[in-house]
């Protein structure tokens, strides 16, 4: 295993019943990374999230986090990685101050100084009771919970989920400049592919319980196009075109969308005889749309 | 083992969510103290004074639902401490259960005081069996079923309500309801060793299959125990008449001059009232106890001697009412099975009690173990101060004394020894009638 990498899976595959949710994982998060775990809703997201915390066992593979295997050492991964959970369940009886307090007492590396700052710059009223607490800041009690014990790797499932933009902005912001500040590993899912443009480094995508994409954010993007072929009539099947992801005709034109974009892709275009093509860039919500959305190809 | 920081920290936490339960409890505990009823629902009181008790374990059954359902809400520390995933939801019930058995105790340690120590355990017991039917129930099958398993014995209670308020009082329905209500309650052992087995199997999906098997039998035969339990201790709980063995009695001399009656009363509390009334010398007394007394008779012109036992004790008592100085003063005591005295006393047939004219002797018929229409039959020897079984399961229907033997009506007579206590058969003499 490699000690270089925050979070590392081997054929992780969860079946239940006869429905594969999971589906042969291979993933790997390299550490000091800000990891986004994209697909769409029911991708399988949540379900590798909570295998990798031991709160769901694995049919197969094998998953080790921060180097320790994700079920022998549990507890210890809970003790060193933060976690924030889709629709937290705090203890919503329990008073901001109360809830910190009572957190408090279960790390022994929890720092009071840096959970006062977070407070204070999250502005989270101290006396409040948590089911008073809007969901924007509940969520930023959990960020705060998840990170005041300072752990090597912070794991976000979908924190934003049923916030409005703006929280979702401030959020996300929040907490880049925090992690950032410390140089840590996130690894945080979504399905809002928009909002971790701006965030990440490395993306990974799934659909169907598959990894199909894990790469540098840079390296998709960079590597992917959407070529516009404009045709006299009903445009041809995009056939021998290598790295295409999506294919759609919308009238007389063809949209295609390819990646390791290169002058190879550009003459196999041409070869459909065209009357021009147009290459534009795509934002990393056109890239996710084109894998995971009507008409893509996956074998790409 | 958990740290005492953390500890204390989920003991907090628990008491902060249960506490409203248990002080909610307690006060409808608090409500069936009869003290409390007002006289006018003295006929309805038997039923009154359920209620609070059905909606303790009602609160009690939603409660251990609610705890279950929590089960899942539990997953902040399952998936954030660094804890066993089962460790933080088995503290909550572990204290919620101690909570449920001090409410349990706390009321029962009431009617102990007060009323009858029977009723300690079957309170206890109650209210533990009525948490954990919640709680596995809802964990195994959800809070839906929880609230149906909780709410029927909560129906069958008010369909004995009505049904008592649309037919008289000893309307078959009582006890359909009663005999039903037990039937529930002993299952109950059983239906929660059972939902306990099921959510061991459930849980311990990681221990090793022994383990796994062990622990499913451990919870069956548990709830096995529990039934047996329930069968033998805590059937005829709820019943009106449980507690109220003891009848009213009254005892007058050959010309009718003095007269002493045993009263029951139950305000402010169960307590027994002797009056006596001496019509030739115009004299009254009254004396309040608390132990159920059976009238021996009256050893002198100014004492009255009782023989009694409290349901729970293992002792009879002999007393002697001082009627001058109004004082019951202790005779002597001996050892007999607990309940022997209010065994069957809606029988009354087979208590029948009878002290010698010179107050040396008395004789005592007890409904005994054996059968439904057995007795035995004691032999107190009020001057030696002791007792001893003279006859066992042979049901008379009178005493006679002789001088130095009692006769006993059994089917075939039998004359009893004053001084050896030997029983014998009757001498009959027959004798020629001739016409």
């Amino acid at each position: 295993m490699d000690t270089e990498l925050a979070i590392e899976t081997h054929g992780l595959t969860k079946r239940f019943w006869k429905k594969t949710v999971v589906d042969g994982l291979d993933l790997r998060v390299p550490t000091g990374s800000i990891f986004a775990f994209l697909g769409r809703n029911g991708a399988g997201k949540t379900t590798t999230i909570r295998m990798l915390f031991d709160l769901l066992d694995r049919t197969a593979g094998t998953a080790r986090v921060l180097g320790l295997d994700c079920v022998k050492g549990a507890r210890e991964i809970r003790r060193r990685v933060g976690y924030v959970a889709q629709n937290e369940d705090l203890y919503d009886w329990m008073t901001v101050e109360r809830m910190i307090w009572f957190c408090k007492g279960f790390y022994p590396t929890w720092d009071d100084t840096l959970a006062a700052d977070l407070q204070r710059r999250l502005e989270l009223p101290p006396d409040t009771k948590i089911r008073t607490l809007s969901r924007g800041k509940q969520a930023q009690l959990a960020l705060l919970l998840a990170m005041a014990y300072r752990p090597e790797l912070l794991i976000l499932d979908e924190p934003t989920a049923g916030l409005d933009v703006v929280v979702r902005r401030e959020f996300l912001e929040g907490v880049i400049q925090l992690v950032q500040e410390e140089g840590r590993t996130i690894f945080f899912s979504t399905h809002l592919v928009h909002e971790v443009e701006r965030v990440a480094d490395w993306v990974g995508i799934m659909e169907e319980g598959k990894l199909i994409y894990c790469a540098p954010l840079d390296e998709l993007k960079s590597g992917t196009r959407r070529l516009v072929c404009q045709f006299p009539a009903i445009p041809p099947a995009p056939a021998h075109i290598p790295g295409l992801l999506h294919a759609e005709a919308v009238g007389k034109d063809l949209v295609l969308t390819v990646r390791d974009y290169d002058e190879q892709t550009l003459a196999a275009t041409h070869a459909l005889k065209p009357d021009s093509v147009e290459v534009e860039d795509l934002s990393l919500e056109d890239i996710f749309v084109a894998m995971v959305g009507k008409g893509a190809r996956q074998d790409a | 083992m958990l740290k005492p920081s953390i500890a204390l920290r989920l003991l907090w936490k628990e008491t902060c969510q249960a506490w409203p339960w248990y002080v909610f409890g307690a006060l409808l505990a608090v409500l069936a103290i009869p003290l409390m009823l007002p006289d006018r629902l003295i006929g309805w009181k038997g039923q009154v004074r359920d209620y609070p008790w059905m909606l303790v374990s009602l609160a009690m059954s939603v409660r251990g639902a609610l705890l279950a359902a929590q089960r899942t809400r539990q997953s902040y520390a399952a998936a954030h401490f660094s804890l066993h995933p089962e460790r933080m939801p088995a503290f909550a019930f572990a204290v919620n259960l101690l909570g449920v058995l001090l409410l349990g105790l706390a009321a029962g340690g009431w009617f102990a005081a007060h009323r009858d120590p029977l009723l300690l355990a079957p309170i206890v017991f109650f209210f533990t069996v009525a948490f954990l039917l919640g709680y596995v129930t809802a964990a195994v099958f959800g809070k839906s079923y929880a609230g149906i398993v909780a709410g029927i014995p909560w129906l069958l209670f008010f369909y004995q309500m009505f049904s008592d308020q649309l037919r008289t009082p000893k309307s078959p329905n009582v006890d359909l309801f009663y005999g039903t209500f037990d039937q529930v309650l002993m299952y109950s052992g059983c239906l929660v060793g059972g939902l306990l087995a099921v959510l061991f199997l459930l849980i311990s999906h990681r221990l090793p299959l022994i383990v796994r098997c062990g622990g499913m039998v451990f919870f069956m035969a548990l709830g096995l125990a529990s039934s047996m339990l329930i069968g033998n201790e805590f059937r005829g709980f709820g019943q009106n008449n449980d507690y109220y063995t003891i009848s009213a009695q009254r005892l007058a001399t050959g010309d009718g001059a003095r007269v002493v009656e045993f009263i029951r009363e139950e305000r402010p509390q169960p307590f027994y009232t002797l009056h006596f009334t001496d019509y030739r010398r115009g004299r009254e007394a009254r004396q309040r106890v608390t132990v159920p007394y059976l009238l021996l008779g009256f050893d002198g012109p100014d004492s009255l001697l009782l023989i009694g036992q409290r349901r729970w004790e293992g002792r009879m008592h002999v007393v002697r009412w001082r009627l001058t100085e109004n004082r019951v003063e202790p005779v002597f005591a001996f050892r007999i099975r607990r309940g022997a005295l209010h065994a069957g006393l809606a029988d009354s047939s087979r208590h029948i009690v009878s002290l010698r004219p010179d107050g040396r002797f008395a004789a005592l018929q007890l409904p005994s173990l054996l059968g439904e229409y057995a007795a035995d039959l004691w032999l107190l020897d009020l001057r030696q101060q002791h007792a001893r079984l003279v006859l066992v399961d042979q049901p008379g229907s009178s005493l006679a004394w002789q001088d130095d033997y009692l006769v006993a009506g059994t089917p075939v007579p039998k004359r009893i020894s004053l001084t050896t206590g030997k029983a014998g058969p009757f001498p009959i003499i027959l004798q020629e009638v001739r016409r």
